[in-house]
């Protein structure tokens, strides 16, 4: 393989030119560069053998997303913004408290986007939560034990890697409810935490 | 020499159905549409999540992340590129998260002492092109390695991943550029090494 150190003046065409997105005209004349000029021959080549590459190691899906565990989301996501004690009471209350304060008229038109996704930058809990790890999923039952127990309430589940972000009702219990939770044989790992991953 | 993207078949014909599914998802809340682009786009942005990360759970995640924000997003599409252009930018960022949260969860497996991940694992003894091409490529930061993917998994132009990022096409070439410049610098290395022993 020839060593290239520079950039060649045609090489930022060659993605379109190997995926055939060059118009008629453009496609003609890189061709017609490629017949004469050989560093752009391997610059194609190399890039061709990346794209070859690319494509050999996809894998096949081990299972399809089903559109019911998104069903599932949206049913939890609507009711989480609408349950009593959901996540809409606090704040709620905190502007109208405001509203009142101030004398300004609130527009309740409402934001374009009222739900949290984990698309979102880490969010920043206005209070410490407390973040737990379990050992595997936790069975419904164990967790709204572990709630009951210690007065917590979920704030943010994030399945994959078996964690839930946790808010105790109680907030001076925190550093006690954390202690509890860490010598807990269900928990593998509780720690304060101050935002969303 | 201008890049024009040059529609590929099919693509108009698609283009047009997505538009519609998104228009009823945005005026009516119709959860048929919302199903309709999941099975249509369930197996290409999985596949493309796939390339990121070989955890199952956290693709499944990370797909219904995608089509979350499509349903609570899709008033926001202004038909100014294609729709498949407009959920991959949404898949982008969500691609983003998902590195960042696979990160987290190797930091999680680590403290306890568990076995690494399997993303980290680079395949032993590489003999050929392609093997040290494929451990370049997994060498790549996400937003070089990115660029790659959806140029050569997805065969998107470089127009329409400079939409799907939100960057210049300028940025883009670089990011190409880059990225291949450090593929072939690691595959020179690697056999040169070879060469030596």
């Amino acid at each position: 393989m020839k060593q290239i150190t520079h950039s060649h003046p045609l090489e930022h065409d060659v993605p379109d030119y190997l995926n055939d997105r060059l118009s008629a005209a453009a496609r003609s004349e890189f061709e017609k560069a490629l017949e004469t000029d050989a560093e752009l021959r391997d610059i194609v080549d190399f890039e061709r053998k990346i794209k070859k590459t690319v494509r050999a190691t996809a894998q096949d899906p081990v299972r399809a997303p089903r559109f019911a565990s998104l069903e599932r989301r949206l049913e939890q996501t609507s009711a989480r913004s609408w349950a009593p004690g959901g996540t809409w009471l606090l704040p709620t209350a905190a502007a109208v408290a405001l509203a009142v304060l101030v004398g300004i008229n609130l527009d309740f038109s409402g934001g374009d986007d009222p739900y949290i996704t984990l698309t979102d930058q880490p969010v920043s809990y206005e209070q410490p939560m407390i973040r737990i790890v379990t050992f595997g999923p936790l069975p419904e039952q164990q967790l709204d034990a572990i709630l009951a127990e210690h007065q917590l309430r979920v704030v943010e589940r994030y399945p994959s890697v078996n964690s839930i972000d946790l808010e105790p009702i109680d907030r001076s219990a925190l550093p006690a409810i954390i202690e509890a939770l860490a010598n807990d044989d269900r928990v593998r790992f509780a720690q304060k935490v101050t935002e969303s991953p | 020499m201008t890049s024009e993207a040059r529609p590929q078949q099919g693509d108009v014909d698609s283009d047009c159905v997505d538009r519609t599914l998104l228009q009823q998802i945005a005026e009516h809340r119709d959860r048929r549409a919302l199903q309709r682009l999941y099975d249509a786009y369930a197996p290409r942005i999985t596949g493309f999540l796939r390339r990121m990360t070989s955890d199952e759970g956290l693709i499944e995640e990370a797909f219904n992340d995608v089509m979350l924000n499509v349903w609570n997003k899709a008033h926001q599409f202004k038909g100014q590129s294609k729709a498949s252009s407009w959920i991959f930018s949404i898949a982008y960022r969500v691609c983003l998260r998902m590195v960042k949260r696979q990160k987290f969860r190797v930091g999680v497996v680590e403290m306890f002492g568990r076995e690494r991940a399997e993303t980290e694992t680079a395949p032993t003894n590489p003999v050929d092109t392609s093997d040290l091409i494929a451990t370049a490529l997994e060498k790549l930061s996400a937003a070089h390695r990115l660029v790659i993917e959806l140029s050569y998994f997805r065969d998107f132009s470089t127009e329409e991943i400079a939409q799907i990022i939100g960057c210049p096409q300028n940025t883009v070439k670089t990011r190409m550029f880059h990225a291949r410049k450090q593929i072939r610098s690691f595959v020179e290395q690697q056999e040169q090494r070879a060469q030596a022993t």
